[in-house]
């Protein structure tokens, strides 16, 4: 028998490390009996969690399966037709993408937020540049969408990585010198200042500030998944109005509320609903205490 | 296995508080206990195959398969054939209906254990840990031992008593003989919601065990020292240290929720009753932590609470409480695909939110000695519980107190405190687990 330092309990034979605090057991005139063990090994096979692992990929595969006849059925159809692949580039590259997006996240073991959404972004930035380059040869457009998408990727950055890295004033710094940068190299693309000044700027203006109060909202006080996709419907409320009127601001010379309103509408029920669900508690005690029987 | 079956009651009504277990069934909450014998020597599976098929109709109760009726979901007789299964490493886990033939229990072996498993819309622990006796003496006579029953344990072969089946939640309900329910009273469960230890999940379908042994002699000496009693002391130390678990992990004392301990009681000690259905009840002390910063006082109102709490005419008021719950004409004439969803729902807010943990004691286990000299220890899971993560079960047989934490998360943290604060009263402690 070997005791724990720690806790001071003594521990049954076959255990290497205190099932209590994890402190490996350091005793050298003791051998490890295995064969006494209370509890049968852990093996994958047995758990409910490795039977999801499996579901998991199988649906991956079956998606994946769909994916490539949706793929080979336009190029076989275009090869029918024409002799050689043509039009079929473009459906074949947008099912690449699906995959990327939808399949390929039931195969991972696991699979996180921001990984997958990395792994999105990326596909839908190389789909961009794949299909300027198919079309027009060069990346005049692809350009705005990759850098746009560059920089909300390091604002979610900010947001979703580890914990222990997410440090307050590094963030803030990589924030500021994302959204210089940005405008500086869009300001190098285009030629005429005033489009900068009035439309890129108060945009890129609004989405940092969103992202930064997110970021100091999720860092402070905020947890559980209710409250993280109410705040990402605000995000996109705030963004969509900000965009909005600045954009009217900017063609029709006066603020205006357009499509946004429509966003609203969508949203705003949305987000009531999501409050009402977090204070379900409260609202049953409060609807049991005014309507009971 | 044992298929042919003597078909003469078909099927039974849920119990009173079964009535609320299959609405919230799931992989993480499965609502099965274990209670496990450990012997002197390797099972067989042969002979624990024939001494399962040998006890199986001694108790025509457990030989059911869960039903979905109109208003209610009822017991119906299985008549597949039942068989005994390897121990899979995670205690609790749901049955998969497919693999266990439809059964509401399990027999299951690892190396010289026998455990087996009981859905709690069957029965409560007496019923289950009833059962289990019968099983293991049964086993060693087929074993070749000589085991002379001084009355502690069904006989295979005894007689039925009908009163076996009787929901006695509903007998007792009835009876004149008890104060009725104050209804002044607004709510007997309380209005609480209290905190429940913040941690990461174990993936679904496992659970972590822990399993401490003390010696009886020592906890008594200290409960005397205190003069409560051995289930009254672990209650403190439990509550103790889920409050110190809410001072580390709330930063701010405004913030601080009640902490609240269920301990079931078994009505059979109170009233006549020989049911082999659930027949207990839960009492919940519940402290606001501010007001009790040292363990005697803590231990105090423990004391008080459980003594005022646990008397005959409280505990009848709060069975008749429940029962009016369950045959209010409301709650009867709902049909069942409504009456589902509504009680998880009601579970959820109001009866998982209201504890932190649960402590069961199945007491002292006393078997004949010629059963007992080959029986080394006997510990008892409790189901595991998803929203206060960790749940206590405590069951004493030959000197020793055997202690079993059954986890739903990762962290140890309850239970590491747990016994720490054991030690700190002198207690050795002899750690078993699976993880």
């Amino acid at each position: 028998m070997s005791y724990c330092v720690e806790c001071g309990v003594e521990l049954a034979d076959y255990h290497k490390k205190c099932p209590l605090c994890a402190t490996p057991v350091h005793n050298p005139n003791r051998s490890f009996d295995f064969s006494k063990n209370d509890y049968p090994i852990f093996k994958k096979h047995y758990s409910t969690a490795n039977r999801r692992k499996v579901a998991r990929r199988l649906t991956g595969f079956i998606l994946s399966m769909c994916f490539l006849m949706a793929g080979l059925i336009p190029m076989i159809i275009d090869l029918h037709a024409n002799s050689t692949i043509t039009w079929a580039v473009y459906p074949l590259m947008s099912v690449v993408l699906l995959w990327i997006s939808v399949a390929l996240p039931f195969f991972k073991k696991r699979p996180t937020f921001f990984r997958e959404f990395t792994i999105s972004w990326s596909g839908i930035a190389i789909f961009c540049i794949l299909i300027n380059l198919v079309t027009l040869g060069n990346v005049i457009w692809a350009k705005y969408v990759v850098s746009s998408m560059a920089l909300v990727w390091v604002l979610m950055a900010g947001i979703f990585i580890k914990r222990h890295i997410r440090r307050f004033v590094p963030v803030l710094l990589v924030y500021i010198l994302t959204a210089v940068g940005f405008f500086m190299l869009i300001a190098s693309w285009i030629a005429d200042t005033s489009v900068i000044l009035s439309l890129v700027l108060p945009l890129e203006v609004i989405l940092v500030i969103v992202f930064f109060v997110s970021f100091f909202l999720i860092r402070s006080n905020l947890h559980g998944a209710i409250n993280y996709v109410i705040l990402f419907l605000v995000d996109i409320l705030i963004i969509c109005v900000g965009f909005d009127l600045t954009i009217s601001r900017f063609i029709l010379g006066n603020y205006a509320f357009t499509w946004s309103f429509i966003v609203a509408l969508a949203i705003v029920p949305l987000i009531i609903t999501a409050i009402i669900i977090h204070n379900r508690l409260k609202v049953h005690r409060v609807l049991s205490k005014k309507l009971h029987r | 296995m044992k298929n042919d079956r003597p078909a003469d009651i078909n099927w039974y009504r849920l119990d009173n508080s079964a009535k609320i277990y299959p609405a919230i069934i799931s992989d993480r909450e499965t609502t099965l206990f274990r209670i496990s014998f450990s012997l002197k020597e390797e099972i067989d599976p042969v002979i624990l195959q024939k001494a399962m098929d040998n006890v199986y109709d001694r108790f025509p109760y457990y030989n059911v398969t869960l039903k979905k009726g109109i208003f209610w979901n009822y017991l119906e007789n299985n008549n597949e054939p039942h068989s005994i299964h390897c121990e899979t490493p995670s205690p609790c886990e749901n049955i998969n209906a497919a693999y266990y033939n439809g059964y509401l229990y399990k027999i299951l072996y690892f190396k010289n254990k026998i455990s087996t498993e009981f859905s709690h819309v069957m029965t409560d622990g007496h019923g289950g840990l009833e059962y289990t006796k019968t099983l293991v003496m049964e086993y060693l006579r087929l074993c070749g031992y000589i085991i002379e029953n001084d009355g502690s344990v069904i006989e295979p072969d005894s007689e039925i008593d009908p009163m076996e089946v009787s929901d006695d939640h509903k007998r007792y309900a009835s009876s004149p003989d008890y104060p009725e329910p104050d209804k002044n009273e607004k709510n007997l469960f309380g209005d609480i919601k209290a905190y429940q230890t913040k941690s990461r999940h174990l993936p679904l379908g496992t659970f972590n065990v822990i399993t401490g042994i003390l010696k009886i002699s020592d906890i008594k000496k200290i409960s005397k020292y205190y003069g409560v009693t051995i289930t009254e002391f672990i209650v403190a130390v439990y509550m103790e240290v889920l409050i110190e678990i809410q001072k580390e992990q709330v930063k701010k004392s405004k913030n601080y929720q009640s902490v609240a301990i269920q301990v079931p009681v078994n009505m059979r000690n109170m009233l006549e009753s020989c049911s082999m259905r659930n027949f207990s009840l839960f009492v919940t002390p519940t402290v606001n932590p501010p007001d009790f910063p040292d363990f005697d006082g803590l231990l105090l109102f423990i004391k008080d609470f459980v003594r005022n709490n646990t008397d005959i005419d409280k505990m009848m008021q709060l069975l008749r409480y429940n029962v009016s719950l369950g045959e209010s004409n409301i709650v009867r004439h709902v049909p069942l695909f409504l009456k589902l969803p509504i009680t998880k729902y009601i579970i959820s807010t109001r009866g998982s939110a209201q504890h932190s943990g649960t402590f069961s004691n199945l007491g002292l286990i006393k078997l004949p000695p010629s059963m007992s000299e080959h029986i080394e220890q006997i510990t008892c899971n409790l189901a595991p519980d998803p929203n206060s993560k960790a749940t206590c079960g405590a069951i004493g047989y030959s000197g020793k107190l055997y202690l079993t934490f059954g986890s739903t998360i990762k962290d140890t943290v309850i239970e590491r405190k747990f016994f720490r604060r054991l030690r700190k009263f002198g207690m050795p402690i002899t750690i078993q687990s699976n993880c």
